[in-house]
């Protein structure tokens, strides 16, 4: 699907004449309402658990069961809280930097794939329109950080800008091996080249992404570290670190306005590890089981339910991976300590740069080598189980 | 009424607003928001026009990295912690005109020219073929971009380092 | 009055001159060395906005080869490169005049 094919579709969902404008404006704030706020707030909740976990105290524990809905009281208090702006702050781009940084990565979720059939829109270019979105977040932080008129700001903004921008030569690469292994960009077309093999068939693929050869494997590694990066989380928090910079390009910012940087933060961090969970652990496929032709025999009346039970089946699976993957990356920010900026640079330049464009090269020639198939194939050839 | 002619205008607009923007705003530095836009604008026009890839490539280069790379240079040739960024207004009517005649002549081009509509767009999407292009017939002209890409980013490295020995670089350090 | 308003090569053209037009504009009237340079990525992208209208509108021979594409694709590529350069230059013309203003750096001027 093309872009101009997306928005002539979206004429024929949606039968009735909504107003154009009304109707994205709608779409943007439901995304936003029943989306990212509650996503992003049980993100923050899950996080103050987590690191209390870490440093052996209870966490948040009063508001709702173990302190389930302390996110709502988050919230409140966000939206309630004075809104103060700098007297030299740049006003107009002070308003709308934010929302650039939000806009960047909830674009960007219409792309993920949770499921068969659940997803935005199947673009024929996905994973690199998903990575092209996300460009916006550096530019918000820059923006918004200068026009706050105030160094550590400016100091935080311009890190933040540069290690975004370095960081995603690497996150290319390792993409580009991906793209390499599945020959494809869309984004379930990627997935459903990861089911799990099945002799003789259509339908099975070579497996995960991660286990497909060696070299994948370490750009999985190379991923996630630049994905680190790009999301300003610990050990690559420099642009908000606060023994230095007070609290790095939001210093200034309150209220709401502070919430939606806080929750653009945690829509990244969620979205790298959607993006990948879908290209590099196999979206919603399970080692054994192939969902596609799961029948599940469920029947009221004449209706078959199986495509819905299939459905939420892969959404889990898929919500579980993307679970675990930001659980890792709450459990790094608990343990590592901040890297100093130097170290930053030459991790990207020196070692995560080299090393995945040797991978890449060798990505390039396994599949050409073994024809395309993962090590799980070639394996079962030679065991003779295919 | 199509959504895509919704689009198509809204990108026309926002594009024709911030090109003005970028050439008349007195601030550098909001002439470069508008350039944004304007970017912005053509990206989505691509995405009308069919060309995807595209779209995506002007998002992830010139979003991404050239304005980045913009701003950082607006903010650091000039003392960042007091400018305003004004730029001192130079003289305007002659280019103006210049600007002016320029559309015109563009315009009245285009109109002798008798330009043909279409009845629809080509949606289809072109991702594949441009792969195809890029290492078939146009694999050469590829890899001389390639190459030109790495003399560009050593020569703007060697460019902006600081030269030892230099008496001038010397006198920066002071 | 909207129907058909995405599918007027004219309009295309008409926009990609606006855009060109603005960036001599800004290339004249700005006084500030990034100015320029943002005007001069405002031309190439009038002229790249052109090629793909005309890829769109009137494919030509070869018509898989997307040749209006590529060529904006590359247009896109130099212009990274153009960028790279251009503002390490700036930057050191900063940092030896304390000015960027590209009427005051006239060293070379024979």
């Amino acid at each position: 699907m093309s872009l101009a094919e997306f928005l002539s579709g979206l004429n024929s969902v949606f039968g009735i004449a909504l107003p154009m404008v009304l109707f994205s404006v709608l779409s943007a704030v439901i995304v936003i309402l029943l989306f990212a706020m509650p996503l992003g707030g049980m993100c923050t909740y899950f996080e103050r658990k987590v690191a209390a976990d870490f440093q052996e105290r209870i966490g948040p524990n009063r508001v709702g069961p173990i302190g389930l809905f302390q996110f709502f009281a988050d919230g409140i208090k966000m939206i309630l809280k004075e809104d103060t702006i700098t007297k030299n702050a740049d006003r107009f781009i002070f308003n709308f930097a934010p929302s650039l940084v939000l806009a960047g990565s909830l674009g960007a979720f219409a792309l993920v794939p949770f499921g068969k059939y659940v997803i935005g829109a199947d673009l024929d270019i996905g994973i690199f329109y998903a990575m092209a979105l996300g460009s916006l977040v550096s530019l918000g932080i820059l923006l918004g950080a200068w026009s706050s008129d105030n160094k550590w700001s400016l100091l935080g903004g311009m890190r933040a800008a540069a290690q975004i921008v370095s960081y995603e030569i690497p996150l290319g690469i390792a993409v580009l091996s991906v793209i390499t292994v599945s020959g494809t960009l869309s984004m379930q077309g990627i997935v459903s080249t990861q089911a799990w093999p099945v002799a003789n068939a259509v339908d099975g693929g070579h497996f995960w992404n991660v286990f497909h050869n060696p070299f994948l494997m370490i750009n999985f590694l190379i991923y996630f570290i630049a994905a680190l990066a790009e999301c300003n989380r610990t050990p690559f928090d420099l642009p908000e670190a606060e023994s230095e910079l007070v609290s790095g390009f939001n210093t200034e910012f309150s209220g709401m306005r502070f919430g939606l940087y806080a929750l653009g933060e945690f829509a990244d961090v969620i979205l790298f590890a959607c993006i990948a969970t879908a290209i590099f652990l196999g979206g919603w496929h399970l080692p054994f089981i192939n969902f596609d032709t799961l029948d599940l025999g469920l029947r009221v009346g004449d209706t078959d339910l199986t495509p819905l039970f299939q459905t939420i089946l892969m959404a889990s699976v898929f919500l579980a991976k993307v679970a675990v993957l930001v659980f890792v990356v709450m459990w790094i920010r608990w343990t590592l300590p901040r890297l100093r900026v130097d170290q930053l640079m030459d991790l990207c330049w020196k070692y995560m740069i080299p090393i995945g464009f040797v991978n890449l090269l060798g990505c390039a020639v396994w599949v050409w080598v073994f024809k395309g198939k993962s090590m799980i194939q070639v394996a079962g050839q030679l065991l003779g189980v295919y | 009424m199509q959504l895509v002619d919704f689009f198509t205008l809204l990108f026309m607009l926002m594009g024709v607003v911030s090109a003005v923007l970028v050439a008349f705003h007195p601030n550098v530095l909001y002439a470069a928001v508008a350039l944004v836009f304007s970017l912005l604008s053509v990206a989505g026009l691509y995405g009308v026009l069919g060309a995807d890839f595209l779209a995506a490539v002007q998002l992830i280069i010139y979003v991404g990295g050239i304005i980045v790379v913009i701003l950082f240079a607006i903010m650091m040739s000039e003392n960042i912690y007091r400018a305003r960024f004004r730029d001192a207004a130079g003289k305007f009517v002659i280019p103006t005109a210049v600007a002016a005649l320029l559309i015109a002549g563009f315009l009245k081009l285009f109109h002798d020219a008798k330009l043909e509509t279409r009845a629809g767009l080509n949606a289809i999407p072109t991702t594949e073929q441009m792969g195809r292009a890029l290492v078939g017939p146009y694999a050469l002209v590829f890899q001389y971009v390639a190459i030109v890409l790495l003399a560009g980013l050593i020569g703007a490295v060697v460019v902006a380092r600081p030269h030892h020995g230099n008496p001038e670089s010397e006198a920066e350090k002071k | 009055m909207l129907a058909g308003l995405s599918t007027n090569l004219g309009l295309y053209l008409g926009l990609s001159a606006v855009f060109f037009a603005f960036g001599v504009l800004t290339v004249l009237t700005r006084k500030n060395a990034v100015g320029l340079f943002m005007g001069v990525e405002l031309m190439l992208n009038g002229a790249a906005l052109n090629f793909v209208a005309f890829q769109t509108f009137r494919p030509g021979t070869h018509d898989s080869w997307l040749h209006g594409h590529v060529f904006s694709l590359f247009i896109i590529i130099l212009a990274a490169i153009e960028a790279a350069v251009a503002l390490a230059i700036v930057l050191r013309v900063f940092a030896a005049r304390r000015t960027i203003d590209p009427d005051r750096a006239t060293e070379l001027r024979g």
